[in-house]
């Protein structure tokens, strides 16, 4: 079984040690997070949201999940070296604030899949089923999980120190074996958060506008923060482009224009093979008169495309109840046509 | 042009502002009708709306557009995924 696979039909764990974690401590912690980052954070303990740092040109630097844990704030930051972000963090913290930028060594170990609920059970407790999604929480061995995945399926993942996180990998394995435990790699993680329409700040195109790449709900309309004079600025004339989703033949490549009568209207960002059906998917940047799906006239360098609404698939974990499903039970489950995993 | 992307994205366009529009009166949500990304999230993530929402929203829709986008047994999960999504039913259903 593939990790992709995995994924959409039973679980899968992954490991990775690309992500910056940092932590604020002291009072004025939440302060300083909510000034750097895009979004207005009204954030309760426990609770985690997905967020932006922006380039002072109003494009995006970095993807970041937050987490508050009793009066600490969590970054999880991807697309920005954890020495650049804590040099950009204490430039704004100011004189007499109580607040200090701690660098871990953490490393990622997740799982995700329809039935990632049931290993997290049984390796934790029943209780971390009823977490809501975007949730932060303590797991065994001290470990900082959140219930925010990007696979759209259930998801959690736990950051701890390299050797902790050994023994959280090697547990989880042991006890995921009944379940088809698959293992997936950050490629697998990538494909998966395109399918299902998340940010993936490392894929071409990716440090754009966010307006322009649909994640204006990361971004504030009230506060200021680095760079978001530059993006009203951007909005001011309104908006230009749009980022879109499509499907095409095998052969559509990133890079190429997308045109409409042989008048180019915008260029392939991001391509990838449909995993469990024929052909392509991925995102177009097109000029905003352009940008809607439903369209079979646009072409993609010599290819037919059409464009789609986000996310492409329809997950497995959306008909999973973990209150009446389980693993052992999955085939009673009335899955209708088109689950993403049933035909891959 | 093929008349017919015109018509399309003309009237693909129209039901994205009303449907924005609504979603901002229907759900009070403190955001501008302009700034709702097409491909938003409805839920968890996006505009974070929850299960009360939910039906307040597939009530102020149908309402609104005059279209069932609930089945007998609900929504679809495939329907209330996106504000596209959504667009995605009610043009087929207009």
């Amino acid at each position: 079984m593939t990790g992709i696979d995995a994924i959409r039909s039973s679980v899968a764990l992954s490991r990775r040690d690309d992500l910056a974690v940092l932590r604020l401590t002291g009072e004025d912690a939440w302060d300083l997070a909510d000034r750097v980052l895009s979004s207005d954070l009204h954030l309760r303990d426990g609770q985690v949201r997905q967020t932006l740092l922006l380039a002072d040109d109003g494009t995006i630097a970095a993807d970041v999940r937050v987490a508050a844990e009793d009066e600490d704030i969590w970054l999880i930051v991807e697309g920005m070296s954890d020495v650049s972000l804590i040099e950009l963090l204490r430039s704004h913290i100011a004189d007499g604030e109580d607040v200090s930028v701690e660098r871990t060594d953490d490393v990622c170990v997740a799982i995700d899949g329809p039935f990632a609920w049931e290993l997290a059970a049984a390796w934790d407790s029943p209780g971390i089923v009823g977490l809501p999604y975007l949730s932060a929480f303590r797991g065994p061995h001290g470990a900082l999980g959140l219930r925010a995945n990007t696979t759209g399926e259930f998801g959690y993942a736990f950051f701890a120190a390299p050797d902790v996180a050994d023994r959280i990998e090697a547990e989880l394995t042991a006890i995921g074996e009944p379940l088809s435990l698959g293992r997936a790699e950050l490629a697998d993680l990538r494909a998966c958060a395109l399918e299902n329409g998340f940010f993936d700040v490392t894929a071409p195109g990716a440090h754009g506008h966010p307006a322009e790449l649909q994640l204006r709900w990361r971004v504030s309309e009230r506060k200021t923060f680095p760079g978001s004079d530059a993006l009203r600025a951007h909005l001011a004339g309104g908006l230009e482009r749009r980022v879109t989703g499509f499907r095409g033949p095998d052969g559509v490549a990133a890079g190429a224009p997308v045109t409409l009568d042989g008048t180019r209207i915008g260029e392939v960002l991001q391509v990838q093979h449909a995993h469990g059906s024929d052909g392509v998917l991925g995102l177009a940047m097109l000029d905003i008169a352009w940008a809607h799906p439903g369209v079979d006239a646009y072409r993609a360098g010599e290819h037919a495309i059409r464009t789609v609404s986000r996310p492409f698939v329809l997950n497995r974990s959306l008909f999973v109840r973990p209150q009446t499903h389980s693993w052992r039970t999955r085939d009673s489950i009335p899955y209708p046509s088109g689950v993403a995993g049933l035909d891959g | 042009m093929d008349p017919a992307v015109v018509d399309h994205l003309q009237r693909r366009e129209a039901i994205l502002q009303r449907l924005r529009a609504t979603l901002v009166e229907s759900l009070d949500l403190r955001v501008e009708p302009d700034a709702i990304d097409p491909d938003a999230a409805l839920f968890g993530t996006g505009l974070r709306l929850d299960s009360i929402d939910a039906l307040e929203l597939v009530v102020a829709v149908e309402t609104e557009f005059g279209v069932e986008i609930a089945d007998r047994d609900g929504a679809s999960p495939d329907i209330l995924r996106t504000v596209n999504t959504l667009v995605d039913r009610i043009q087929e259903r207009m």
